[in-house]
């Protein structure tokens, strides 16, 4: 426990990356574009801020690379991502921890609940 | 299709380039996937469209430097908000504070623009401080140099005689060295036009007094200050102008007066002693200059080196104590004469000092209105980060980190806006250089330097803490707040904002009423009529040479004849010559005159002398009050004759009719003739230096009677000054054609220069203030608009409940007329106290002239409701039942 402990909070971008490869092992485009489909356009990932966070998710074990290859004719130069058992374990960890600190706020009156969970990413994303 | 792609990879390509601000091991590692990652998000952008792509391009280069800035030491940055260390904290705070403020751009442009009008304004008055009053002047060791005074006391004037110079100097030793020096000017032919140049003849040492090396060349020797040889120094500016910067101008002559001078030495750029010598000659005493009977001409000054370790005033005891004694020994001349030193510096810059100071207040008041509205804008930003405040006090910041916080985003700001500010000094003093009038002395000293830099940077963080602490403070206090109570409504910041609002527009008031106090001043002085009617009048200034008009019937020949023709030409109604023209500054000489059989006494009454032509009167449409004016009778073998003006018939002739009356002036002008000359005209008073001046009491001379070889011709022409101007320089070139015009120009502007200064200060003034009162304006529509969002529920009550939209204006309104009174009440108070300041630079009002001051309430009010109004109508306009949802 105290292992992943360490790695909390999650930056915003490392918890949507992170989240983007629960289901399925997918290139850095791949990330961007399920992040941007599952917040409907809300959140567009930028490469920078991508592998910025990629290095540093990587350098950590949260993921690896995937030796996964779809088809034969894909662009040579994508890279696939997979999520590892301790990534895995990090994040459920950080949305445990997320829903415990609204349900506090939310206790002690701050504000209705939407504003503050969307500051909160902001907030937490900036850390 | 094919643009697109293009297009396509043209964005791959300042993408690729855009990539440098990638760290470099993230670059090593992922710079192939990133870019492969580009190419496709912007294959599919492109598909779309060119703006898509455009939009694309902007977010992801955005995307790559805030990637950068936001990047943690470590790869992952998973420390907790309580366990930073102090500069984790502060990089933290800063990277935080440089991504708020990028997110708000519309709020941090008008903070940064308001902060760097500020601070600019106030970082270019401080240049000019710097350069005129702080800076050193340009010599070795120049604390220690000393300008000798002279004078009755409480008049000590630079003026020494020569015998006077070397028994005070030979009477002390608490100089190291001394030199004295004169002011000259002389005509400077050679290649191209002939030109009038102002120099000065110094002592053979004065260079060493001053410490100054020679940019090329030398300065003199002591041989040359006993007559050894004409040599001269030419100052960088002539040496440019007359020998294109040439080294081989050094031993070369130049031709002043006729006369041929070896030049010696080219001094550096920076010696401006007298500030506008263009050359310096040796000064060489006759023996009739410091012959006993010649204490009583003063026609030269004195400048000092202190020994070391003598104060200035050891210095100036030393020499009062031999002021003193000549003052017994020679009571005929130096009777009541006393002296002192004064600091050179000190000297040069006495009369512009009290102006810059005023500047220099006025603008510190822009800059504290600037930074009560910057404190505004960010107090409502607190208010709306209420939540963020709240989230990071229950993620564990303490009151302190929050406040830290805050401050550092003051700080930021403040450094834009200083980098800002000092570009918008930058121009501004291109303005004020272009604006400034000449009196202002050691203007091309003025210059952006360290010490400015400085200043700028130092300000610029005074402000930041100035306009930072109070949000910081409310918004930790909210935290404070949010942490032990419920609701959504924060406390009130409105009582915080309200006060810095008035305090904003008691500053502006204070600004508007010096401004207009100045404006009224201005346009009183504008009015008061000269004595003369300088319209349609065209001036120049000619000096004849000694070598070549030796005799005074050779001056008169060259004055007569160039009058005549002059006159004859179709352009010109009349033409005259004067020695003393009102605002030309040029030539002027006062005179003591005996009356009737008067003994010559200390007392005898003392006037301005004029020595003019007979048309001269007619020219500048000076009015004849009595008697005639002077005509052909009056040659110079006729009876000697002279013209009074009222105030010297008011003051010194009494009730009596000066007409008739006979008088000695004090001045030999004529070494043949100077008798008693009998008054035969009584002219209308002229204003001589400033219309803010009393006119001065004159004796007008005819100048065939007491020729002077340099004088200023007065046309009254039938066209401007441009149109005369080449007929000008021809009449007088056919007399002598080396021969320069100095200053051509219309009479006009001569009187517009005397109060030059005026505008200057007024300008300037009026415009911190317009500054200020729009400064002031935002701030109350800013509180405002606050209030009627803080107050949008109790609206909707009051319009619930039947209040109408007139009702709901005229609330808000009131608001803002309170917060006007209040500012006006603090304001006036501030004006009263500051007045005193102001008041020599008054003309015709009061520091309290109530039509200023009724004035200032009027246009402030005004203002103040101006910007109520849209807030107010905002309030109108509420939708009660909306407003009532909104809890």
């Amino acid at each position: 426990m105290d292992d992943i402990r360490r790695f909390l909070p999650l930056s915003a971008p490392q918890f949507q990356i992170l989240l983007a490869l629960t289901d399925a092992d997918r290139h850095g485009y791949g990330i961007i574009q399920e992040i941007a489909e599952r917040s409907r356009g809300a959140t567009q990932l930028g490469t920078g801020t991508l592998y910025t966070a990629v290095a540093g998710l990587v350098d950590n074990g949260l993921m690896a690379d995937s030796p996964r290859r779809p088809t034969a004719d894909d662009d040579p130069r994508r890279k696939y991502y997979r999520l590892t058992a301790l990534g895995r374990r990090v994040l459920e960890a950080e949305a445990e921890r997320l829903d415990r600190l609204v349900r506090e706020a939310k206790r002690k009156g701050v504000g209705s609940v939407r504003p503050v969970a969307s500051r909160l990413s902001s907030v937490s994303r900036t850390k | 299709m094919i643009s697109r792609r293009r297009l396509h990879s043209c964005a791959t390509r300042v993408y690729r380039a855009a990539m440098i601000v990638v760290p470099r091991d993230i670059r090593a590692r992922y710079a192939c996937e990133m870019e492969a990652t580009f190419d496709e998000r912007s294959r599919d952008a492109a598909a779309k469209g060119v703006m898509p792509i455009a939009a694309l391009l902007r977010h992801e280069c955005v995307d790559l430097v805030r990637a950068r800035l936001t990047r943690q030491p470590q790869a992952i940055d998973f420390v907790h908000e309580q366990r930073r260390s102090p500069l984790s904290a502060l990089i933290h705070d800063i990277r935080y504070a440089c991504r708020m403020l990028y997110r708000q751009p519309a709020f941090t442009a008008t903070a940064v623009v308001t902060l760097a009008l500020g601070i600019g304004a106030t970082t270019a008055i401080f240049t000019v401080v710097n350069g005129v009053l702080l800076r050193p002047l340009p010599y070795l060791d120049p604390q220690r140099l000393v300008m000798l005074l002279q004078g009755e006391p409480g008049r000590l004037l630079p003026w020494s005689s020569p015998p006077n110079y070397y028994d005070i100097i030979e009477g002390v030793s608490v100089f190291q060295d001394t030199a004295a020096f004169t002011t000259t000017t002389a005509n400077f032919t050679g290649d191209g036009d002939p030109e009038r140049v102002e120099g000065a003849r110094v002592s053979w040492n004065y260079f060493n007094v001053l410490g100054v090396r020679m940019a090329e060349g030398r300065g003199f020797v002591e041989d040359e200050g006993r007559g050894g040889g004409d040599v001269i120094v030419l100052s960088d500016a002539l040496w440019r102008r007359r020998f294109g910067a040439r080294t081989t101008a050094i031993g070369s002559t130049a031709m002043l007066d006729g006369r041929a001078y070896t030049i010696v030495g080219i001094a550096p750029p920076a010696v401006r002693l007298p500030a506008t010598a263009e050359f310096w000659r040796p000064l060489i005493f006759q023996p009739s200059d410091v012959a006993p009977n010649a204490r009583g001409a003063v026609w030269i000054m004195a400048v000092g080196r202190l020994r070391d370790g003598v104060t200035e005033n050891q210095a100036a005891t030393a020499v009062a104590a031999v002021a003193e004694r000549l003052a017994r020994e020679y009571p005929k001349t130096n009777g009541g004469t006393i002296a002192a030193v004064t600091p050179l510096q000190e000297r040069i810059v006495r009369n512009v000092r009290p102006t810059l100071l005023l500047l220099f207040g006025a603008v510190t008041l822009v800059l504290a209105v600037a930074c009560v509205n910057v404190a505004n804008l960010l107090l409502a930003r607190a208010h709306a980060r209420h939540h963020e405040v709240a989230v990071r006090t229950a993620l564990g910041a303490s009151r302190s980190r929050i406040i830290a916080q805050f401050l550092v985003e003051s700080l930021l700001l403040a450094v834009l806006g200083g980098a800002a500010g000092c570009a918008v000094a930058y121009a501004c003093l291109q303005a004020l250089a272009a604006l400034a009038p000449a009196s202002i002395p050691r203007l091309y000293e003025i210059a952006i330097d360290g010490r400015t830099l400085a200043f700028a940077l130092l300000t610029s963080l005074a402000t930041s803490v100035l306009f930072g602490i109070a949000p910081a403070l409310s918004v930790s206090r909210v935290a404070r707040w949010l942490a032990s109570a419920r609701g959504s409504v924060g406390p009130a910041g409105a009582t915080t904002r309200r006060a810095l609002v008035a305090a904003e527009i008691a500053l502006a008031v204070v600004l508007l009423v010096g401004a207009g106090l100045l404006l009224r001043s201005y346009d009183v002085v504008q009015r008061v009529s000269p004595g003369f009617d300088p319209d349609g009048v065209t001036t120049f200034n000619l000096s004849l040479p000694e070598t070549k008009y030796a005799t005074p019937v050779d001056v008169d020949r060259f004055v007569t004849t160039l009058m005549n023709r002059l006159a004859a030409q179709p352009d010109v109604q009349s033409a005259a010559a004067a020695f003393g023209l009102p605002f030309s500054s040029g030539f002027s000489a006062h005179t003591s005159f005996r009356r009737g059989a008067e003994p010559d006494a200390a007392d005898n009454p003392r006037a301005a002398m004029r020595v003019v032509t007979p048309d001269y009167f007619r020219t500048l449409r000076i009015p004849l009050v009595a008697g005639r004016v002077f005509d052909s009778r009056d040659v110079v073998d006729s009876p000697e004759v002279v013209i009074v003006n009222r105030q010297t018939a008011r003051r010194f002739f009494g009730g009596e009719n000066p007409l008739g009356k006979q008088i000695k002036i004090g001045v030999r002008l004529v070494r043949v003739r100077s008798e008693y000359k009998t008054i035969v005209g009584v002219v209308g008073d002229v204003k001589y230096g400033g219309l803010d001046e009393d006119a001065p009491a004159e004796v007008y001379l005819p100048h065939a009677q007491h020729p002077v070889d340099s004088f200023t011709v007065a046309i009254r022409g039938r066209r401007d000054t441009a149109a005369l101007g080449p007929m000008l320089r021809r009449e007088v070139a056919s007399l002598d054609t080396q021969l320069p015009l100095e200053k051509l120009q219309p009479m006009t502007s001569l009187v517009d220069a005397s109060f030059s200064a005026r505008r200057f200060v007024m300008l300037l003034l009026v415009s911190f203030a317009g500054v200020a009162v729009v400064l002031a304006a935002v701030g109350v529509y800013g509180v405002l608009a606050f209030i009627v969002t803080q107050r949008t529920r109790e609206i909707g009550v009051r319009l619930a409940m039947g209040a109408s939209p007139r009702d709901v204006v005229r609330l808000i309104v009131r608001e803002g007329a309170a917060l006007a009174l209040a500012g006006l009440i603090a304001g006036f108070v501030g004006a009263l106290a500051a007045g005193r300041t102001l008041a020599t630079m008054l003309f015709g009002v009061t520091p309290q002239d109530p039509a200023t001051f009724a004035g200032v309430a009027i246009a402030l009010t005004a203002a103040a409701l101006a910007a109520s109004y849209v807030p107010a109508r905002r309030a109108a306009r509420v939708e009660p039942m909306e407003a009532l949802r909104v809890e």
